[in-house]
């Protein structure tokens, strides 16, 4: 009979376990809601994209390869756009359309890799919102050498005390006279075996709804 | 003692037929069945602004190819060929279907060839698409609207299955589009490639005005009554 009930009680709490591993971790300002409420305009910058380069040995040093990469940062942007746009009564804040940030972002020369390191704050003002959103993507096996330096990167934006231990996926919200005052770091299985868009726009809807704008209930996906 | 382990076993059988349907059941819903298209996005701007635009002009599809799985003859030229293939296919079926089904006599659809060639003078790049906004682009072809089409194709087979194929998928739901008027139809076999496909209308000025993504997976806004429903309808096209 103890077999039984433990097996019972196994099915019954798999369910709670499992989203339970993939919780992501959070950080958030002091100040975030204040900041938040006095918000009107964001820009969704293109994200950052770390494709696993070992996988694909025979082409990883082509252009085709950084712009494989590329492609998928501004999908990821135009998607998280296009999702905040379609649920507005949820998530009102106004967003600037992302093809006139990237032109922006043309004019000040700035690329992906360029935006990795530039100054977010800086950027909000030259972009003339209030706050940008900005994010980063690992695809592929756990063990490729360009995550541990995207892993450090993000290691340093959280504070001290609140340093994640997965981050596959990261986004963050930069005030423009406050700067970072929101992140997200997550681990997805879905992005160890195959690089596929449309696994990746399954996780980020759910990551997306996350953040400090989105007032409204949340939705189901499938 | 017997009754008791069968009657503990049939719950736990019924635990997990019951676990089963929640899992499984939603997928079945998901579906895309065939219909007209509605907007998931209208500005409120739209009917005002559609009323001014006389000359439309249709962007070359931006298309990008997914693999799940790389196959052993994958080649990036071919890849980025077919990418090409398809965008100006896409971009060509488009004008026709439209064209044949515009309201208004007094719109005019600027054809493809001369789209592509006023790009071209102007130094267009498809590589940086994403890095020009719309009014700049509207600029160049001297038009009032522009409809873009974004194509993500992606669980593809072998090369040329996946070449024949999507070409094919592509021709069939353009010509359903051509015959049917203004509907747009998904056909079944569409799904069985996880085409994630948006249509964008952006005025001169830069504004997204409508914008639709039939395949969507997250969850639609609903429409309240048949006129909000009208309302969302694809613009320029005879009811």
């Amino acid at each position: 009979m103890k077999w039984q009930v433990l097996f019972v009680g196994a099915c019954l709490l798999f369910p709670l376990v499992l989203p339970a591993q993939r919780r992501p971790s959070f950080f958030e300002a002091p100040a975030c809601r204040n900041y938040v409420q006095q918000h009107k305009t964001i820009a969704i910058l293109p994200f950052y994209v770390l494709l696993d380069s070992n996988r694909y040995e025979q082409w990883k040093s082509t252009s085709f390869f950084q712009s494989r990469q590329a492609a998928v940062g501004f999908y990821f942007q135009l998607m998280i756009y296009r999702m905040l746009l379609v649920n507005k009564d949820r998530c009102p804040i106004e967003i600037q359309d992302v093809f006139e940030t990237n032109a922006h972002l043309a004019e000040l020369k700035l690329d992906a890799e360029h935006l990795l390191l530039f100054n977010k704050q800086l950027l909000a003002d030259q972009l003339g919102v209030d706050a940008v959103l900005y994010g980063m993507v690992t695809a592929g096996q756990e063990d490729f050498k360009n995550k541990a330096a995207l892993d450090s990167l993000v290691q340093q934006m959280f504070p001290a005390n609140e340093k994640p231990d997965r981050k596959d996926f990261f986004m963050a919200l930069f005030d423009k006279n406050n700067g970072l005052f929101w992140s997200l770091a997550t681990l997805r299985d879905e992005l160890t075996g195959t690089v596929n868009l449309q696994y990746l726009q399954t996780f980020l809807l759910l990551d997306v709804q996350s953040i400090p704008y989105w007032t409204g209930k949340k939705f189901k996906l499938f | 003692m017997k009754t008791s382990k069968h009657h503990s076993i049939r719950w736990v059988c019924y635990l997990l037929t019951f676990q089963f349907c929640l899992a499984v059941l939603p997928a079945f819903a998901q579906g895309d069945k065939p219909g007209k298209i509605y907007a998931d996005y209208i500005s409120q701007n739209l009917d005002e602004r559609v009323k001014t635009h006389r000359v439309i002009a249709i962007l070359p599809a931006d298309v990008s190819i997914a693999y799940k799985k790389l196959q052993n003859n994958f080649s990036i030229d071919s890849t980025l060929q077919q990418e090409k293939e398809i965008a100006y296919f896409w971009q060509q079926h488009f004008y026709l279907a439209l064209k044949n089904n515009f309201a208004d006599s007094t719109l005019h659809v600027q054809p493809v060839d001369s789209t592509n060639l006023l790009l071209l003078q102007a130094g267009f790049v498809s590589d940086s698409f994403h890095y020009y906004n719309r009014t700049r682009l509207a600029d160049m072809l001297h038009a009032d609207a522009l409809i873009q089409n974004d194509l993500l194709l992606s669980k593809m087979r072998t090369e040329t299955e996946a070449t024949a194929l999507t070409l094919a998928s592509v021709a069939g739901s353009i010509i359903t589009m051509a015959n049917a008027g203004y509907a747009y139809y998904f056909p079944s076999y569409f799904s069985t490639f996880e085409v994630d496909f948006t249509l964008s209308i952006y005025d001169a000025n830069g504004e997204l005005l409508w914008m639709a993504r039939p395949a969507q997976q997250y969850e639609k806004p609903k429409a309240k009554g048949k006129d909000e429903k009208e309302k969302r309808r694809f613009p320029y096209v005879k009811p």
